[in-house]
């Protein structure tokens, strides 16, 4: 008795109830009634996938198949070595990099960076040197969390930058909702560098009168 | 109980010279779906070489020899051959013909998946089976399991799942006989079953009053064997052990028929259990029930290792004795310790020189 690793094609997804996956191993069950299929549970504690039905994910399970773990999606493969299908794009990368305003750069290092997830449309990774979390979307959208700053931002125009000494709002519009409070007493200085006052601004000096 | 009993062997259907056949061994046993035949046979005339192929079609034919009344009828088909020529004045052609049941012939793989207790299973599946004549499949009681056939034939799929079945936390043996039928039986159940025979020493006196006692058996010769004991040969028997009390090795006689299969008979008593139940289970790549079920199976076939018997007797093949039945052994001396109950592991039915005899392979009963 030993484990092997096979492919199976999803057939019935997790539930509110049951996180576990029907599966059909291919191609040794085929043929099988649906109601004969394993419900194999995910390989590692605390993780999950809900699934997609249809979709092919790598199982290990002995030869028997009466004890089984689903690992996870699996990759495509060529018999021929083009392994181009199953790669992160060149043109995500480009599009990536170009919607990348904040980093000014490249997005992707390829220096110790652990891609926990890729599509058409965004990249999720981890640089371990420096432990920060990059999400960054070709819509624009990008989450950066670094030990010395955080950015949110949208699109090229709305982003929220944190670091020790100041937050940063950027956006075309800034609405604060609720009682706005400046300072600890709450007294201070309010800056307004640009803008004309509307019929219903305040001077500076008249905020906490 | 002394029947005369005659054997006629066909080949293709065609009668083969019972007298051509110095040597034949019809075998089968507790742990196995396929009883097999091994042949010796002499021939000059080329028919052997002509006619006899992988699965060419053999048949025993055992009858009574009084009533002419057929007692077994067993189909087989030929594995392999072998063939060895003497040299000298008279050059004589010898094959070594392996057989074994038709029913490993019929065999496709198939893919399909049952749910439920090994003998549930083994009701459904063997419900498509025409080969078994008989089906005494008792119920197991080990948890009710999806088990898949994937690509095997219905043999290698039975034998997979057979060391699963249990019966209230006792081993069960799935089996086949001679006769064809197909057998899941407790261990529990075989222990409880009365026995059949009483086995002794042929010399011993009290085989004179045998005739008064049909179901006792004198024995041509007995090999016993414990495990882990020095055992020791004598011209008198085959092999013994330090349970034997000296004086009744005397009484034993080895039959001639014994000294061209001492080997195979060391070997059969030393075996290690089926394979199929020996596997090693860390725990963790079975459910925590097969892994218990396959435990408590492979423990009942490492307790067969402890002590075991070989008898050689006359030919039984009328009588009910059959593997999983029981016999009772006694020696001369009433306080030996290898008298007792036992269960029949293997059977092997053998000609040798036109003399039929059954060569038994017993467990020990616990007392």
């Amino acid at each position: 008795m030993s484990y092997s690793l096979y492919i199976a094609k999803i057939e019935a997804l997790a539930t509110p109830e049951d996180d576990r996956l029907q599966v059909r191993v291919l191609p040794e069950m085929e043929s099988l009634d649906k109601s004969y299929l394993p419900v194999w549970p995910f390989f590692f504690k605390n993780q999950t996938i809900t699934g997609n039905l249809g979709d092919l994910v790598w199982c290990i399970a002995n030869t028997e198949f009466t004890m089984g773990y689903v690992l996870g999606y699996a990759n495509s493969y060529s018999w021929t070595g083009d392994y181009a299908s199953s790669s992160i794009p060149t043109s995500l990368k480009d599009k990536l990099d170009n919607v990348h305003v904040e980093l000014r750069g490249k997005l992707l290092s390829y220096r110790d960076i652990i891609v926990t997830y890729w599509n058409e449309s965004s990249i999720h990774f981890v640089d371990r040197s420096t432990g920060a979390h990059i999400t960054a979307f070709t819509s624009g959208t990008v989450s950066i969390v670094r030990p010395e700053e955080i950015i949110l931002a949208v699109g090229a125009k709305s982003m929220i930058k944190i670091d020790e000494q100041e937050i940063v709002l950027t956006a075309q519009k800034v609405r604060l909702a609720g009682e706005v409070r400046l300072g600890n007493n709450p007294q201070g200085n309010v800056l307004v560098t640009q803008g004309v006052l509307g019929s219903n601004g305040l001077p500076a000096s008249s905020v906490w009168a | 109980m002394d029947t005369s009993i005659t054997l006629t062997v066909y080949i293709e259907n065609q009668e083969f010279d019972i007298n051509q056949i110095p040597e034949l061994h019809l075998m089968y046993s507790l742990d196995s779906l396929l009883y097999s035949c091994v042949m010796k046979v002499r021939d000059n005339t080329n028919f052997i070489e002509a006619s006899v192929k992988y699965g060419t079609s053999v048949t025993l034919i055992y009858k009574e020899a009084s009533s002419g009344k057929t007692i077994v009828n067993c189909p087989l088909q030929v594995l392999s051959y072998s063939k060895i020529t003497t040299t000298g004045s008279f050059p004589l052609n010898e094959f070594q013909i392996s057989l074994t049941s038709p029913y490993y012939f019929s065999q496709k793989p198939i893919q399909k998946a049952y749910y439920g207790s090994v003998s549930s299973i083994l009701e459904e599946l063997s419900s498509r089976e025409f080969f078994f004549k008989k089906k005494d499949i008792e119920s197991s009681t080990d948890t009710p399991s999806v088990r898949y056939q994937i690509r095997e034939s219905n043999y290698e799929f039975m034998k997979k799942i057979a060391k699963y079945a249990i019966r209230d936390a006792t081993a069960m043996f799935l089996y086949s006989t001679i006769k064809q039928d197909l057998i899941l039986k407790s261990i529990k159940t075989i222990m409880d079953t009365p026995a059949l025979i009483t086995l002794i020493p042929l010399m011993d006196s009290r085989v004179e009053a045998s005739n008064s006692k049909p179901n006792t058996i004198g024995m041509f010769a007995t090999a016993i064997y414990g495990d882990g004991l020095d055992i020791s040969a004598s011209q008198n028997v085959l092999f013994t052990t330090a349970h034997t009390v000296p004086e009744q090795v005397s009484a034993i006689k080895a039959s001639i028929a014994i000294k061209t299969i001492i080997a195979q008979e060391t070997v059969l008593a030393r075996s290690n259990p089926n394979p199929e139940f020996g596997t090693i289970i860390t725990g963790w790549e079975v459910p925590y029930y097969d892994a218990i079920s396959q435990s408590i199976n492979n423990l009942e076939r490492q307790n067969q290792k402890v002590f075991s018997v070989v008898a050689i007797v006359p030919c039984l093949i009328h009588t009910n004795v059959t593997v999983g039945s029981t016999v009772k052994l006694y020696l001369n001396d009433d306080k030996s310790p290898e008298n007792g109950t036992y269960y029949v592991k293997h059977i092997d039915h053998q000609l040798n020189d036109s003399m039929l005899y059954t060569k038994l392979h017993l467990i020990r009963i616990p007392q």
